[in-house]
C-alpha cells in the first residue's frame, strides 16, 4: 500500500496554530500547545512560520535511539505508536529526531509523536491553507514539480544534520 | 463546580504583585474581557484621573474563548484615555491573548508606576519585572527580537510599545505579533506613563471547556457557515483592504479630508492591486481558519525589499484617499513606519490630513509648519510621521491628536479637527454610511466604527430590515430612517462579541455568532445555561456601564455629535449613489436614545434602567450626576 505522511509546505503556512489546538483537542479534550503533536515554528520578524511535524522516517532515528524499543511502527498506516508501558520517559527520540518533531507530554514525559491520527489527520482537515496535506512524499514532490516550485527551502520540514553516531 | 476568573494585580510603584478570584456572578453578569474591563474601569478609577498619572489603571482582559479552537481570538485593553479622557479601550487580535489565557490569567491589571523603566514578563504564576533601560527608544520591531533574545524563548507573546509611547504621543498603541495593534484610545500612551516596555507572556497550561463535544460541534458549524459565506473568498484573497474599492464605488470612501467620497486614483490603492502585485501569502491570528492578513513585500521601486504584515483598510485608506496620495507604496511605508513608531496610524494621518486641508484655505500654511502641506506630497507624509513620533518641530503639536492640535492653532481650526470627542474619526464617510456615522456619535470611545458595526446597514435587505427594525429603508446606507434602532442592535452585540474577545469581522460581519450562537459557545465553555436574550442583556449592561463612566467625566448628548461639516455641506456629485447626502443627526439620535431608554435631552439613562441591568450601584456613586426616576 501507498504509504502516506503529512507534508509540509510552510511557504503557505499562515501560522494560525489552528493545527496545534486541534491536534490537542482530538487527543486530550484539551487545547494546549503542548500537548500538541504538532507545532509551528516562527521567525516573527521575516514572516516565517514552518508546521513541524513527524515525516515517517524510513529508518526512524526516534526508534533506533530508544533503549527500550518503546517506538513500534504501525504496519497498517506506518505511524510511530509509543507503547507507554515500555517507555522510561529518557527523551532521546525527541533529541535524536531530524526534523524536531517530538514533543512531550508536560505530567508523564512520555514522548508525543504524531499517529496520524490512525490514518485520517485532524490537522489537516482544519488547515486553512493546505500548507500540511496527508498524501505521499510522491504526490507533494510532483504537486512542487507542477507548481515550478523549489521544494528545499519549503518542504516538507527543515531538518538538520543528523548527529554523528546518532545511529549507534 | 462555579466558574471563576484569575485576575493578577501588579503594583509597579512597589513592585509587587498579587492574584484574585473573579466571582462567578460577575463572569455571568459581564462575560469577559471588554465587559470585565468595563466594571473594572467605572469601579476603580475615579473620575477625573489623571490618565498619565499613577493613579490610572491599565487593564489586560480576555475572553472564555480565548486559547481555543474558536477561530480568531483577541485580548483587550482598557484604561481612562489620554486622548479623550473617556472611556479608553482597544482589542487587538494576533497570539497574545491565547498565551495570556494559557499562562492562566483572565485579567491583569497593573496600577501605579514603576520607578525604573521596566519590562514584565508573566511565566504562568511568575512574574518578574525585568529592567528595561537597554529597551528604551527600541521601535516595536525591535523590541519584539530584543525580549525574545534576552529570554532565549521564540513562542513568548509580547505587547510592546514603541518610541510613540515613549516620548508621550497621545494615540500611541499597544503592539503585539508586531503589526496587530491594539491602536485607538492611547492605551501604548499609558503602559509607557508607567514605565512599563512590554508585557512579555507565556502560558503552559491547557485550557478546558466544559463540554467538548458540543464546543467542537458549534466551532465547527461557525466554520462551515462562514466557509459558505459570499465574502470568505475575497476576505481570504484580500484581507480589509477590499473595502477600499466598494466603499468607493458607494462614493463612502474618505478623501482628501472629507472633501468628497470618491478617490479617483483607487485602483491604484486597492486591495486587488497588493494582491495582484505585493502579497506573498496568508497571514493570521490565533487559530482562525478564515485568514485574513497577509504578508506582503514591496518588489520594485525607490521602497524595494520592504516587508511586513499588513495592511488593513483604515490605515490603507487613510494614508491614500484621506491625504490624497496614490503612491500605494509611500502608504505602506507609512504606515510601516507607524507599526515601528507604535501608534496609531488612523490618528497620525488624520492630523496630516488636517493640517493639509488647512493650508489648502489658508487657515494654517507649509510656512507656518515648516514643510511642504500640499495634498499628497510623499516627502511631508513620511516626514510628519517622523516629526510626531518624537515631537519634533510641528510634530509636537500633532502628537497630542487631531483636536488638541487644532485647538492650539486657534478656534478657526477646529472645525477641521474630524474627530468625534477627542477620537479621530475612521475611513468611512458618515454622510454615506449613517448607521456608521450614528454610531461614531455615541461610541463611549469616540468617532470609531468598532462600538456598533452595523454592516446591515449595507445589505440592501428591505424584507429582513422591516422585520428586525421595523422599516425596509434601514437595508440602504444613505438613509436615515431605523438607524437608531439599529445601531442599539449592534452596539448590545459587538459589546458581547468583544467581551467573548472574538474577531467581528467573523462574528459580527459574517454573521458567524449572534446572540443565539454566542450563548452557546459560551455554556459549552463553562456550563452555565444562560440564553440568548441575557447575553442581550449583558451587552445592554456593558454599554450603560461605558455612559456612565462618561456620563461621571460630564458626557451628554451635547457631546453626541459630528463635525458641523457632516451636517452642513453636501457630498459633491462624483459621489454616486452617495451624493447630495448630509448627515441627520437630531432625528437619528433621538430614535437612538429613544431605544435605549435614555432620556431626550441629555442622553442618559434613567433610574428603572439601571434598575433592570442590575446596575443600582452606580446610582450611589457621589459623582454619578442626577438623573431621571423614568417610567419602570
Amino acid at each position: 500500500m501507498l504509504i502516506k505522511q503529512i507534508t509540509v509546505d510552510s511557504s503557505i503556512c499562515c501560522g494560525c496554530r489552528a493545527c496545534e489546538m486541534t491536534c490537542s483537542f482530538a487527543h486530550f479534550e484539551v487545547f494546549s500547545t503542548e500537548w500538541a503533536r504538532i507545532r509551528i515554528a516562527k521567525d516573527e520578524l521575516r514572516g516565517l512560520d514552518v508546521p513541524m511535524v513527524c515525516q515517517q522516517c524510513a529508518h526512524p532515528a526516534c526508534q533506533r535511539a530508544c533503549p527500550e524499543n518503546a517506538i513500534i511502527r504501525n504496519p497498517q498506516t506506518g505511524h510511530l505508536d509509543v507503547d507507554s508501558d515500555l517507555c522510561i520517559g529518557c527523551k532521546r527520540c525527541g533529541v535524536r529526531c531530524p526534523h524536531l518533531a517530538i514533543t512531550y507530554v508536560p505530567d508523564s514525559g512520555h514522548p508525543l509523536i504524531c499517529n496520524l491520527c490512525h490514518g485520517a489527520p485532524e490537522c489537516v482537515l482544519r488547515c486553512p491553507t493546505g500548507a500540511i496535506r496527508y498524501e505521499s512524499i510522491n504526490q507533494f514532490l510532483a504537486r512542487l514539480r507542477f507548481l515550478g516550485l523549489d521544494p528545499t527551502p519549503s518542504g516538507t520540514t527543515p531538518s538538520r544534520t543528523q548527529p554523528e553516531g546518532a545511529d549507534t | 463546580m462555579p466558574v471563576t476568573g484569575r485576575l493578577l494585580r501588579i503594583d509597579l510603584s512597589h513592585a509587587a504583585h498579587r492574584s484574585e478570584t473573579i466571582p462567578e456572578h460577575l463572569m455571568q453578569t459581564y462575560l469577559g474581557s471588554r465587559g470585565l474591563n468595563m466594571y473594572r474601569l467605572y469601579h476603580e478609577i475615579p473620575a477625573q484621573t489623571d490618565p498619565l498619572g499613577p493613579d490610572n489603571k491599565l487593564i489586560f482582559g480576555t475572553g472564555r474563548l480565548d486559547g481555543t479552537l474558536y477561530p480568531g481570538t483577541r485580548f483587550n485593553v482598557s484604561a481612562r484615555s489620554p486622548q479623550t479622557g473617556l472611556v479608553g479601550d482597544s482589542n487587538a487580535g494576533g497570539f497574545w491573548g491565547a498565551e495570556m489565557r494559557f499562562a492562566g490569567w483572565d485579567q491583569i491589571v497593573l496600577e501605579g508606576r514603576s520607578p525604573e523603566p521596566v519590562f514584565i514578563y508573566i511565566e504562568d504564576d511568575q512574574v518578574q519585572l525585568r529592567p528595561a533601560k537597554h529597551l528604551q527608544g527600541q521601535d516595536v520591531w525591535n523590541t519584539h527580537r530584543l525580549i525574545r533574545e534576552e529570554l532565549a524563548d521564540p513562542d513568548v507573546q509580547i505587547a510592546c510599545v514603541g518610541p510613540a509611547a515613549e516620548n508621550g504621543v497621545r494615540f500611541a498603541g499597544i503592539f503585539t505579533n508586531l503589526v496587530r495593534t491594539a491602536a485607538r484610545t492611547g492605551m501604548g500612551t499609558v503602559l509607557a506613563s508607567k514605565n512599563v516596555k512590554a508585557v512579555a507572556i507565556r502560558g503552559h497550561q491547557p485550557v478546558r471547556v466544559s463540554d467538548p463535544k458540543a464546543f467542537l460541534t458549534l466551532i465547527q458549524k461557525i466554520e462551515k457557515h462562514l466557509q459558505q459565506h459570499p465574502e470568505f473568498a475575497s476576505r481570504k484573497l484580500l484581507g480589509t483592504p477590499r473595502l477600499l474599492t466598494s466603499l468607493n464605488a458607494l462614493g463612502a470612501l474618505v478623501t482628501r479630508h472629507f472633501q468628497t467620497g470618491h478617490f479617483p486614483a483607487a485602483d491604484k490603492v486597492s486591495g486587488e492591486r497588493l494582491a495582484a502585485e505585493y502579497n506573498i501569502k496568508n497571514k493570521s491570528c490565533f487559530a482562525c481558519t478564515a485568514p485574513c492578513s497577509r504578508w506582503f513585500m514591496i518588489h520594485d521601486g525607490p521602497h524595494k525589499g520592504l516587508y511586513g504584515e499588513g495592511p488593513e483598510f483604515e490605515p490603507l485608506g487613510a494614508f491614500t484617499a484621506r491625504v490624497d496620495n496614490d503612491d500605494l507604496d509611500v502608504a505602506m511605508v507609512a504606515i510601516d513606519r507607524c507599526n515601528r513608531y507604535g501608534m496609531d496610524a488612523l490618528a497620525a494621518a488624520e492630523a496630516i490630513a488636517m493640517l493639509m486641508e488647512l493650508n489648502q484655505r489658508g487657515l494654517f500654511t507649509s510656512e507656518d509648519a515648516g514643510v511642504d502641506l500640499s495634498w499628497g506630497n510623499p516627502d511631508t507624509i513620511l516626514t510628519l510621521l517622523d516629526l510626531m513620533a518624537y515631537r519634533q518641530g510641528i510634530g509636537d503639536l500633532l502628537a497630542d491628536g487631531a483636536a488638541k492640535a487644532a485647538a492650539r492653532i486657534g478656534p478657526h481650526a477646529e472645525p477641521y479637527a474630524m474627530h468625534v470627542k477627542g477620537l479621530e474619526i475612521i475611513q468611512g464617510e458618515p454622510r454615506g454610511l449613517k448607521g456608521y456615522g450614528l454610531g461614531h456619535c455615541v461610541a463611549s470611545r469616540g468617532g470609531d466604527h468598532l462600538r456598533a458595526e452595523p454592516f446591515f446597514e449595507l445589505s440592501g435587505d428591505e424584507a429582513e430590515g422591516q422585520r428586525r427594525f421595523g422599516t425596509p429603508k434601514v437595508a440602504h446606507p444613505g438613509n436615515y430612517e431605523g438607524k437608531g434602532k439599529l445601531v442599539k442592535y449592534f452596539e448590545d452585540w459587538c459589546a458581547v462579541i468583544d467581551s467573548l474577545n472574538i474577531c467581528k469581522n467573523t462574528a459580527v460581519c459574517m454573521e458567524g455568532v449572534p446572540f443565539e450562537t454566542a450563548a452557546a459557545l459560551l455554556n459549552a465553555t463553562t456550563g452555565w445555561t444562560l440564553t440568548a436574550s441575557d447575553l442581550q442583556i449583558a451587552g445592554e449592561r456593558i454599554i450603560n456601564v461605558e455612559r456612565a463612566f462618561c456620563m461621571r467625566e460630564g458626557i451628554s448628548r451635547k457631546d453626541d455629535r459630528l463635525p458641523s461639516r457632516f451636517l452642513n455641506e453636501p457630498l459633491p456629485k462624483e459621489c454616486g449613489p452617495s451624493a447630495g447626502l448630509v448627515f441627520e443627526q437630531d432625528i437619528m439620535l433621538d430614535e437612538y436614545y429613544q431605544t435605549r431608554g435614555w432620556t431626550r435631552e441629555q442622553g442618559w439613562p434613567t433610574r428603572s434602567l439601571l434598575r433592570r441591568l442590575d446596575l443600582m450601584e452606580i446610582e450611589s456613586d457621589p459623582d454619578f450626576p442626577n438623573i431621571e426616576e423614568g417610567l419602570s
